[in-house]
């Protein structure tokens, strides 16, 4: 009995919680992401520069 | 890198970019620690009496609170050890702190309001706790742009170690010195306070086992992106040097 009292006193903000988690969520990956396409970017650079510098070699 | 021939200089960048066993490991446990958090948040954790479910949003918050204050102190520490060394490397840590817990204070900033906006009826009030995080999290954004500035590397340095040591005041007033101010209306979850939060809550033994969770957990993430990060700026360092050599051969 007590527990039904306090299952319908509690209000329902579960909408509140899975926007909540949503956004970390999404602060979260956007951050990752970045970092993973700083690197590609740099790998790419990194990638070209040694391609040129074996034309020059050559 | 003077000393570095032609040869050896793609040869070390390339080994840069191979990512380390230990790194591995550790983003692989991290992912793990975070499954396990969002499971005791969600599940292990009882929903709290009178704010119901979107109370568990502060698992994550107080979480990325501290990891993000953990980056700040790291940031201020490397900028005394920079200033008093003068090696790069230090300059590298404080740097990529700030942006790693720059992210993770974004991550409680915008995560309290969608919890204030039940508890509070309002997303975002000027009280001293929220102004006092706000000032912080612009101190550090404007240390990241500030710093794009400038362009000589020691200068630029320089003034990363300085302005991470001043800014560290601001971390302190958000986590501490609001604390002995009465008008806060933010609950205080660790610690004691001035007892005046609004939408103050107990926590159970199961909250405090998923509270205790969730501050190793982002302890571990913090960790993960600042190893990410730092590589990530050991890579840009080592493309730039490679790029003045090759241009200064070709030119």
């Amino acid at each position: 009995m007590f527990a039904l009292f306090v299952q319908s006193s509690t209000p329902n903000t579960v909408s509140y919680l899975i926007l909540g988690y949503v956004i970390i969520g999404a602060i979260g990956l956007g951050y990752v992401i970045s970092l993973v396409i700083r690197q590609r970017n740099l790998k790419r650079d990194l990638e070209m520069l040694r391609r040129l510098q074996e034309e020059e070699k050559e | 890198m003077a000393a570095t021939t032609t040869a050896q200089a793609p040869a070390d960048a390339q080994r840069a970019a191979s990512r380390p066993v230990g790194l591995t490991i550790l983003t692989v446990f991290t992912a793990l620690m975070l499954l396990v958090a969002t499971y005791m948040a969600f599940i292990y954790a009882p929903t709290e009496r009178t704010m119901g479910a979107v109370q568990r949003i502060f698992y994550f918050h107080v979480g990325a609170a501290w990891a993000g204050a953990l980056a700040f102190l790291v940031t201020a520490i490397a900028g005394v050890v920079y200033l008093i060394t003068g090696k790069r490397s230090w300059d590298i840590v404080g740097h990529s702190s700030v942006e790693v817990g720059l992210a993770l204070v974004t991550i409680t900033l915008t995560s309290g309001p969608i919890w204030a906006q039940f508890a509070w009826g309002k997303p975002w009030t000027w009280d001293p706790k929220l102004t006092s995080a706000a000032v912080m999290w612009l101190s550090y954004a404007a240390y990241l742009m500030l710093r794009q500035g400038l362009d000589d590397p020691a200068r630029r340095a320089r003034f990363g170690a300085v302005y991470g040591i001043v800014a560290f005041a601001s971390v302190i007033m958000t986590y501490f010195g609001v604390r002995f101010i009465e008008a806060t209306i933010h609950p205080v979850v660790v610690g004691s306070s001035a007892g005046t939060g609004e939408g103050d809550f107990g926590l159970a033994t199961r909250m405090v086992h998923a509270m205790v969770f969730s501050f190793i957990t982002f302890t571990f993430v913090y960790a993960t992106l600042l190893w990410h990060r730092i590589r990530l700026e050991r890579l840009s360092d080592r493309v730039a040097r490679l790029k003045a050599h090759f241009f200064s051969q070709s030119g």
